[in-house]
């Protein structure tokens, strides 16, 4: 299992220095999932999914959303991406510094903040200035990464800041 | 409104386990709806409270139906029955095959809306930390430089 | 058959789902675990009468289930190290781990206590049965229950405390 695991790993590594985020090559469309994690699909139990702007309208029309706060935030909203996928631990610190890496080269993404504690790391990147564009979470916790994106025209951080409060 | 001094009794006794179910009940409540708290217990209770939402991911156990006197009927009835049977599984296969359609789509929707949700909410906490980080660092600073 | 105490047994079955998902932490080992229960249930359907506390007895069936579960997955774990010529098999628990924010917070906050307190704090905290409720399903005195509520509790205040 483990050697599976490394054998994965270290062909997914390969691949994204060869064709992937080493070259900058991220539309401005993708998401930050697309553009720094579409190589992962390989691994085993690697899990996407996406919202896109009929079901996130849908959603919105039927009033289905748990909080009207969230109702507010989702209208600013176009797409959302998620994957998940499992991490064996030695590996979490050199995936983070290969993102670190490739978000530094890219130049499209601002870490927003950066919380590591023993058993977890989560980062938030925005996109867009002053506007913000995207805003995406990673975290590594519990054996499992995951990563989510919302995309819209101009999300609006403070309202999602407040969301909490609100709750 | 609970007071101060009680809301302090209260999770004493619950941290001692000396609370009644009842009592618990109330301070559940009580932090619920007041977020200003920050102890302990108010994050255990909101983590607790998650699994009231949590669904069986497959189709619930059914008793099989008891089995009734076994009377001899005639042929032709005996013929209606099966073929009333067999018109029954079709339209019955028919149906459950489009409920499942439906209960599956479902499904997947709503797990990506609690998904979506969540995701909002554990950025609006990492936004908040984010803030009360820097905050502190601030506040640092400036009795740092009052020491001075 | 008694309308009542079936329709008991088609009441519980979400509780006893959740018991043991807290158990298994994740979703297809509960699934396994509560399929088995129910049929044990079921096949013990004419005693239904006699049992005092229907969900009670039904908890404690299913902790029984994932005790015995564990224990055949720990005997085939021995069984592939006898072997060594096979390998491992993957963990599909893992790979089938579904991750729920809060749910993994409730997890994580009482991951580092012995698995009955864990069951303990479980059965009060989110299913807020009585203490003498408790100790039925997991077979131990009440003053055991208050104990170990006590360590478990005093364990989130001292590791939790913002």
């Amino acid at each position: 299992m483990k050697a599976h695991y490394i054998i994965l790993f270290i062909l997914s590594l390969s691949f994204n220095l060869a064709f992937g985020q080493g070259n900058n090559s991220g539309k401005a469309e993708d998401s930050f999932v697309d553009a720094y994690f579409t190589s992962y699909a390989k691994m085993p139990g690697y899990n996407a999914q996406t919202m896109g702007e009929a079901m996130i309208k849908r959603l919105s029309g039927k009033g289905s959303w748990k909080h009207p706060s969230i109702a507010r935030i989702m209208k600013q909203v176009k797409t959302y991406k998620n994957l998940s996928l499992p991490v064996s631990l030695q590996f979490t610190n050199t995936m983070i510094e290969q993102l670190d890496q490739d978000v530094r080269k890219d130049g499209r993404y601002d870490q927003y903040y950066r919380k590591v504690t023993g058993e977890s790391i989560v980062i938030i990147y925005t996109r867009g200035k002053p506007t913000i564009k995207e805003i995406a979470v990673v975290s590594v916790a519990w054996g499992h990464l995951t990563v989510s994106s919302f995309i819209g025209d101009q999300i609006d951080l403070e309202s999602v800041r407040a969301l909490s409060e609100n709750r | 409104m609970m007071e101060a001094a009680e809301l302090k009794r209260l999770l004493e006794k619950y941290y001692a386990a000396e609370t009644s179910l009842e009592e618990e009940r109330a301070l559940k409540d009580y932090l619920e709806q007041h977020s200003a708290g920050q102890d302990a217990a108010q994050s255990f209770f909101q983590a607790a409270s998650s699994f009231k939402q949590l669904d069986i991911p497959v189709q619930q156990f059914t008793a099989p139906e008891a089995r009734g006197r076994i009377r001899k009927l005639p042929v032709w009835g005996r013929t209606l029955r099966r073929v009333a049977a067999v018109a029954i599984l079709v339209l019955g296969t028919v149906a459950i095959r489009q409920s499942y359609m439906h209960y599956e789509r479902n499904k997947a929707e709503a797990l990506l809306q609690q998904n979506v949700e969540s995701d909002l909410m554990k950025i609006s906490d990492l936004l908040n930390q984010a803030d009360a980080n820097l905050n502190s660092s601030v506040e640092q600073t400036v009795i740092s430089g009052l020491n001075h | 058959m008694n309308p009542t105490l079936y329709d008991k047994f088609l009441s519980s079955q979400s509780k006893l789902y959740r018991f043991a998902y807290s158990l298994t932490k994740n979703v297809s080992d509960a699934r396994d675990i509560h399929q088995d229960t129910l049929i044990k249930i079921w096949e013990m359907r004419e005693q239904w009468g006699t049992w005092e506390n229907f969900e009670a007895y039904g908890m404690r069936i299913t902790r029984n289930t994932f005790l015995n579960f564990q224990k055949a997955r720990q005997r085939r774990r021995y069984a592939e190290l006898d072997n060594l010529s096979e390998k491992p098999q993957p963990n599909e628990v893992e790979t089938h781990m579904v991750i729920d924010d809060l749910r993994y917070q409730f997890f994580r906050m009482i991951q580092r206590l012995p698995q009955l307190q864990q069951d303990i704090l479980y059965l009060r905290e989110v299913e807020e049965f009585e203490y003498r409720e408790i100790a039925k399903i997991l077979e131990i005195s009440e003053s055991q229950v208050k104990v170990y509520l006590f360590r478990g509790r005093q364990f989130i205040k001292t590791n939790f405390q913002k």
